[in-house]
């Protein structure tokens, strides 16, 4: 079991550097998203999108890459997906209090 | 792109009658030419934006900050108040050419004399484009289909707004008195107007409801971003930074297309399940549009957008990219010598009956090259949007007909080719080209289904809310306040 204060910033380290951004685009909307009502820690791909500039394909493919590295996971179908940080993920981030709401 | 080593960054500044990040009140003779050629920009807009809008209060992203980390605040904003700026991404002072016969040199800070020619005519199609779409676009708000939506128009508007802006600066700042002159031609031609229309033809067609709108974002504002990714590789320093931030605002745009029109075929699948119906004319009296139109549809946007790319093989796409003024997509990641003398690029033509590929110089085939890359994305969108039926278990899939398939310029043009690839008479194109392509019809239909819905919350039957399963919460924000 990874330890919780280190597993974001180490699986961080194994993508790429537009990937870590968008992760931290995600988490941003995620907790401080107020654009629509949604329960804190969901971020969805319009308010992602409009804030971090990607193009909707290299998005959808960092998305896959910072789901294999474990730090978020994605529940509904295309194009209504739903971007959730991963359990160990968001536990990490709330213990170093970057959740909390602003 | 290079990893940047050195940059130069300077802050915009929102104190400055025109936002800026270029230093302007350093420069009094071209912060007064631009502060003169304002007023008309604001007289365009009110003329020619967004009808009826001058009094709304709509939640729009401003740039903040070229950064992409942080570089968009949110806030109400009436669109005539709306801070248009010059936004350039910053100045990498170690950049160097990296295509083209001046390969290794530094990157050019201002405009070399032998190619002032070439890249104010560059910049000025480009330029164009920026303004048309917005009057394309003029009358949507009257039938939007949600507050989010005409939200969403709006954002796009505004920010294509910007880049006129974007361009008018390198005008301005670049090409002395011919570059102002293009500045203020620019505001003068309209999309559409018979005597001074918009240099570029599919920015004359009308964008007549808002299916045609998403049909645009996606396929003809995908045009613009792979151009304006060539022009971020010039050499020409002050036009690749203006175009890099550009494209941070660009991609949004694209998403508005993809997911207007995804939102279109998951509203049309669901009343097909719900109603368990697949014929077009039961679907169609069911208040959506059928898939089949939608192909129809598709056919169209793609097919005048792949013309907006040019001919094949072209003799200034040859000389732009060895001068340095336009690269390829992508051109510091490819793995060549950068200067395509003796490199060949497969090209379709029609020969005795039937497309066929042959090899062409690949320097000037670079249109053709663009072009592909843009097919390639853009079918990964389709991809996407074909999970949709594919979920609910409807055996139709979008497909993006054949390069030669409805083209006015190029190898394929004069010719009759079939969405499969079939080189036809023009007797049998005649026999079934309306099945092909949309029909006054279609687009009569299409309209009758655009009415007004601006109740927070509420959207058109015709296309499906943006975000599904959040509590089953509506999406009752207020994008767009009347008062």
């Amino acid at each position: 079991v990874e330890n919780p204060a280190s597993f974001v910033s180490r699986r961080l380290e194994t993508v790429s550097a537009p990937a870590r951004k968008l992760f931290a685009v995600i988490v941003r909307q995620a907790y401080h998203g107020t654009i629509r009502p949604k329960p804190e820690g969901i971020a969805t791909p319009p308010e992602i999108l409009e804030a971090c500039g990607l193009d909707p394909d290299l998005f959808y493919h960092l998305l896959d890459t910072l789901i294999e590295a474990g730090l978020i996971r994605v529940s509904n179908a295309y194009p209504f997906e739903e971007i959730h940080l991963s359990a160990e993920a968001a536990e990490a981030l709330r213990a170093s209090g970057q959740t909390d709401s602003a | 792109m290079a990893d940047v080593t050195e940059t130069t960054e300077q802050p915009i500044d929102y104190s400055q009658r025109i936002p800026n990040n270029v230093d302007l009140a350093n420069d009094r003779n071209l912060q007064r030419a631009l502060e003169r050629w304002q007023p008309g920009f604001l007289d365009w807009w009110n003329d020619t934006g967004p009808a009826h809008t001058a009094s709304l209060e709509v939640y729009l992203r401003t740039a903040v900050s070229v950064d992409r980390d942080g570089w968009a605040n949110f806030a109400y904003v009436r669109m005539p108040e709306y801070r248009w700026g010059i936004f350039l991404t910053p100045r990498d002072e170690t950049r160097i050419i990296h295509f083209g016969d001046h390969r290794g040199e530094p990157a050019w800070q201002e405009v070399p004399g032998e190619y002032r020619s070439p890249l104010r005519r560059i910049i000025v199609t480009q330029a164009d484009t920026e303004p048309a779409s917005v009057e394309q676009q003029k009358l949507l708000g009257a039938t939007c289909p949600s507050l989010y939506d005409l939200r969403n128009l709006f954002q796009v508007n505004v920010e294509e707004g910007r880049h006129l802006w974007a361009m008018v600066y390198l005008l301005h700042r670049y090409f002395g008195r011919d570059g102002r002159e293009e500045a203020e031609a620019l505001l003068q031609r309209r999309s559409g107007d018979p005597n001074n229309p918009r240099i570029l033809t599919a920015f004359n067609e009308k964008t007549s409801h808002w299916l045609a709108f998403y049909m645009f974002a996606f396929f003809t504002d995908r045009d613009g971003k792979f151009q304006l990714a060539s022009l971020a590789e010039s050499a020409f320093d002050p036009l690749a930074r203006t175009t890099r931030f550009m494209l941070t605002e660009e991609a949004h745009h694209l998403f508005v297309g993809e997911a207007g029109l995804a939102r279109i075929i998951q509203r049309t699948c669901e009343v097909m399940r719900e109603h368990d119906v697949t014929d077009p004319s039961q679907v169609r009296a069911l208040g959506v549009i059928d898939l089949e139109t939608l192909q129809r549809f598709v056919n169209f946007h793609y097919s005048v957008t792949l013309d907006l790319f040019g001919a094949e093989i072209s003799s200034n796409a040859a000389s732009f990219y060895t001068g340095g003024l336009k690269g390829r997509y992508g051109e510091t990641n490819i793995g060549d010598d950068h200067s395509l003398a003796s490199d060949s690029y497969p090209i379709q033509e029609v020969a005795n009956g039937e497309i066929v590929n042959r090899q062409a110089q690949a320097l000037t085939a670079l249109n053709a090259r663009l072009r592909d890359a843009y097919t390639r994305e853009v079918q990964a969108g389709l991809d996407r949007w074909n999970r949709i039926p594919e979920r609910f278990g409807i055996p139709f899939r979008m497909a993006l007909p054949d390069l030669g398939f409805h083209r006015k310029i190029g190898n394929f043009a004069g010719q009759y080719i079939s969405p499969e690839g079939r080189v036809l008479s023009k007797d049998e194109w005649e026999g079934h080209s309306a099945g092909w392509l949309p029909s006054p019809g279609d687009h009569e239909f299409v309209a009758s289904l655009m009415g007004r819905v601006v109740e927070p919350g509420k959207f058109a039957n015709w296309i499906a809310p943006p975000a599904r399963g959040i509590n089953n919460l509506p999406i009752e924000f207020e994008y767009v306040r009347f008062n």
